[in-house]
């Protein structure tokens, strides 16, 4: 079953006054089955930041539809925008984006908070994630005192204390260091497979080779599509490389 | 670098940065100026020659040292703010290649261009306005005699040795802080001790000792003298109470709250506890700086407005009549006669006549007063000194009450009529028991006592009075003599009348006697209290102004901070509108908490001015109450302005995308 389904998605950036038009996404169709880790790969400039931005209702797309369990999230007003986004989408940001005023626990406490959990509901919910993070003993201490790779992973439990429909990864890997960026690729994958549909942007090879399936976007177009299969991460790595050099030198990719 | 490179890129960063520089220079120009305007008032020869005005240089030599001791305080806080803003920029430069020296050489060129325009432009101003000022001044007082008007050099010499020092100063401060930096420190800016705060128990206790020490005392005191005394006690408590209470107290509580985790884990209360916490630790002094100076102006403003209201209470007080002669008789040997004291009215009247001068109610009277101690309806003869606790006790012959009031006193034995509402019906006078037949209001307008203590008057039988003057052997007693009139004549013939009279008195020979006029009374009280007034709404203007200027910074400051705030907790799930109302909240909060204490404050400080103002002769309280609720009002609205214009600024950097 397709969990999200995107059809035709097209974004027009037009300038304040009017003048130049930039096209972000010119006609972007792909789905995500239930349960599915998906990356997705690009360039700079190629419209990933475009893409994710409008699957997490942050943006408007000109013209299309973004359907998430059958729902058209195009058409959610801007009242229930929040409450949806908070109640189905999780999110993970290259910059972590914790909140300095917090500590970690209640940085990952903040959407339940913000749903209007009580507090016995909230720590019962905490456990099991924090355990599986191996986050549980830093809980009361404050982002700034945590390495980059525990940060990202307070940002993750924050993300699935929701239990979201999807999660939303924006280059996830991007501000870590190659051992917490691992890490951290193993525990996506680890959710994963407890159930968990993934949704990934990112630039980094090593990231996508542990998804399940790569699409790469170009120009504003979904223009290629890998599936992982029983290939080793190893082998996958080779075979984004691959396709990565052919889409840049601007040949005709085969299989 | 050259010369000239730096000077190019010095204008250019004053140019930049002037949403900072731009408040911070008219600051300095403002207080320049204020500072020349007082120095110029404290030494105008042609002010201090005002009759009844020999406090006037006295009152502005302390305004003038005042702005001169806030000037330094205020200027190290408001430049210590804007190195902080501009840190970023300091760093990156020297990431980018300048050296250290480099940056100090812009930076002296900047500090050095705004220090001369503000001396200069401050002069200027002060100059100019000082004529203004000084109009408003004599106004104030009265002046009816044109008093010349300049330029004072030795003011313009006194601002320029002081802001020059001051500067100098700053420039010395800001190279130290440059050369001290690292350059990553620098670049982080402003992220630097984003740490959460610590309770601190024993300095939480300690403002609250203090805080409650300094209304204690306020609260307390009965006594104007001892309220002099004790008043800069009580500042200085208050003081460093506001600062403790801003700095720890408040985190304590605000911690306790966090723990509470029914209270703390609510959709309304999560960010915004957490987010006060925050606050509280960036902006506590700035708070506190508010708070004081607010109450500063509070209870400056409200306690002169009302001494300059209430001059004409207290010298109806102090001089009922046009003109009064006092004078002192020696008790031990009894009360006056009625029969004497009707030949001074016709005296009086005859010498009026005689030198052509119009007079109308003429009246006198005559007391015995001396001083007690009382508790409850027990009053005993003090033998000792006047004290403050001393009540005041004057005694009117019953013949002498039938001559003033037309009416029988009926009283006979140790019956006594008295004045007074805490007078019960029946008191004890040195071991003797009274009754109280009847209450009496103020049939004399003159009492013992200056408005000072309680003071009572009782009219009792010639045998008693006579009996009480034995009893005051060997203690202070006065037989007051008053002669009291109107007159349409000029004050010189008046007081003429007065004086010849006084001279011709006869009787028994007086200890003293004086001559009062409420003409001189009315110019002395003028000349002190519309010094003070001008001060009070002359510093008042000055601390309004910083405690601004204050605000205006520290929400630039806090601007920029809530801008990444705002966007991560939209990105994770709240609503615009959901942050928006929590961030509002939060500075409302951050901004009326200073102005709400500061009403405490003036508050606790009313009944210790109150007091103070005693010693004015000023005992209308409704009339206190009336100034301070009216300065309170006036106040919160230039407040709500200052808000509202800052608040702007604010959701500019907030919104900005």
């Amino acid at each position: 079953m397709a969990i999200l389904e995107v059809k035709n998605l097209k974004k027009i950036y037009t300038t304040r006054f009017g003048g130049n038009q930039v096209q972000a996404l010119s006609n972007v169709t792909f789905s995500v089955e239930d349960g599915e880790y998906v990356a997705i790969m690009g360039e700079s400039g190629s419209g990933k930041t475009t893409l994710l931005n409008i699957l997490a209702s942050l943006d408007k797309p000109t013209s299309g539809e973004v359907l998430l369990n059958g729902r058209n999230i195009t058409q959610i007003s801007e009242k229930e925008i929040s409450a949806f986004r908070r109640d189905n989408l999780g999110f993970v940001f290259q910059d972590f984006n914790l909140l300095d005023t917090f500590s970690l626990k209640d940085n990952i406490f903040l959407p339940l908070v913000l749903a209007g959990q009580n507090a016995g509901e909230m720590e019962a919910a905490l456990a099991p994630i924090t355990a599986k993070l191996g986050i549980k003993d830093i809980l009361e201490k404050y982002p700034y005192e945590v390495s980059g790779g525990q940060k990202q992973r307070a940002a993750v439990a924050r993300a699935l204390i929701t239990k979201p429909q999807l999660v939303l990864a924006d280059e996830p890997t991007g501000a870590l260091d190659s051992n917490a960026a691992d890490g951290l690729m193993d525990i996506f994958n680890e959710i994963n497979n407890d159930g968990q549909t993934i949704l990934m942007v990112t630039h980094s090879t090593k990231a996508a080779s542990h998804a399940e399936r790569v699409l790469f976007i170009k120009d504003g177009e979904v223009f290629h599509q890998i599936y992982k299969a029983s290939m080793t991460n190893e082998e996958m790595f080779a075979k984004i490389s691959d396709t990565l050099t052919v889409l840049a030198t601007g040949g005709v990719v085969n299989g | 670098m050259g010369r000239e490179y730096s000077l190019k890129l010095a204008l250019n960063n004053i140019k930049q940065n002037r949403k900072f520089y731009l408040p911070y220079v008219l600051a300095s120009i403002g207080i320049v100026a204020m500072f020349y305007i007082i120095w110029f008032l404290a030494t105008n020869q042609g002010l201090q020659k005002l009759d009844g005005n020999q406090y006037i240089s006295m009152v502005m030599g302390l305004g003038g040292v005042i702005i001169g001791l806030f000037s330094v305080i205020f200027l190290f806080y408001i430049n210590s703010f804007l190195m902080k803003q501009r840190r970023k920029e300091i760093g990156l430069y020297n990431i980018l290649g300048m050296e250290k020296r480099h940056i100090g050489r812009i930076l002296f060129t900047e500090n050095f261009i705004t220090s001369v325009i503000s001396i200069v432009v401050g002069l200027a101003c002060g100059i100019l306005f000082s004529k203004l000022v000084f109009m408003t001044v004599c106004k104030i007082m009265n002046a009816t005699t044109p008093i010349k008007f300049g330029i004072s050099g030795i003011s313009i010499i006194a601002t320029i040795v002081v802001f020059g020092l001051i500067f100098l100063l700053l420039l010395l401060r800001n190279q130290m802080r440059i050369h001290l930096a690292k350059p990553i420190e620098l670049l982080k800016g402003s992220n630097i001790g984003e740490r959460e705060p610590k309770t601190k128990i024993v300095l939480s206790i300690i403002g609250v000792i203090c805080l409650a020490a300094g209304y204690g005392i306020s609260l307390s005191i009965h006594d104007p003298l001892k309220a002099i005394v004790l008043f800069f006690v009580a500042v200085v408590l208050v003081i460093v109470g506001t600062y403790l209470l801003f700095t720890t107290v408040s985190i304590a509580i605000l911690k306790a709250l966090k723990r509470n985790k029914n209270y703390y884990y609510k959709p309304q209360h999560f960010t915004s506890v957490s987010g006060m916490l925050y606050r509280m630790k960036q902006n506590a002094v700035g708070m506190a700086n508010i708070c004081i100076l607010s109450t500063m102006v509070l209870v400056m403003v409200s306690t002169t407005v009302c001494m300059q209201f209430g001059v004409k209470d207290a010298v109806n007080s102090m001089a009922p009549e046009d003109s009064v002669i006092t004078a002192s008789y020696d008790s031990s040997r009894g009360m006056l006669s009625a029969t004497w004291m009707d030949q001074q009215k016709d005296k009086l009247k005859e010498l009026a006549d005689k030198s052509g001068t119009n007079i109308s109610d003429v009246t006198n009277y005559s007391l015995l007063a001396f001083n007690t101690s009382r508790d409850g309806s027990v009053f005993t003869i003090k033998r000792g000194e006047y004290t403050s606790s001393s009540v005041q006790v004057g005694i009117v012959t019953a013949a002498e009450y039938k001559r003033l009031t037309g009416k029988d006193a009926g009283i006979t034995g140790n019956q006594i009529l008295a004045s007074g509402d805490s007078v019960a019906n029946s008191l004890t006078l040195e071991g003797n028991k009274y009754t109280v037949v009847n209450k009496v209001d103020d049939f004399i307008t003159v009492k013992p006592g200056f408005g000072l203590s309680e003071s009572h008057i009782f009219v009792v039988s010639q045998p008693v009075a006579e009996r009480i003057v034995r009893e005051l052997k060997g203690a202070y007693s006065d037989l007051s003599y008053y002669m009291m009139f109107n007159s349409s004549s000029s004050e010189e013939k008046t007081t003429a009348l007065a004086s010849e009279y006084e001279n011709t008195m006869d009787g028994r020979t007086y200890k003293y006697a004086t001559v009062t006029s409420r003409a001189g009374y009315e110019s002395e009280y003028n000349g002190l209290t519309g010094g003070f007034l001008f001060l009070g709404i002359f510093l008042g203007i000055v601390f309004t102004f910083a405690a601004a200027l204050i605000i205006y910074y520290k929400q630039i400051s806090e601007g920029y901070y809530d801008k990444d705030k705002f966007e991560i907790m939209q990105k994770v799930g709240m609503s615009n509108s959901e942050v928006k109302r929590s961030i509002r909240s939060q500075v409302l909060m951050v901004f009326y908490i200073p102005l709400i204490v500061a009403g405490c404050h003036m508050m606790g400080a009313f009944n210790m001015v109150r007091q103070m103002l005693r010693l004015f002769n000023l005992t209308n309280v409704g009339l206190f109450l009336g100034c301070t609720a009216l300065t309170f009002v006036a106040f919160a609205a230039i407040y709500a302005l200052v808000y509202f214009v800052t608040a702007k600024e604010y959701y500019k950097i907030v919104q900005h995308e």
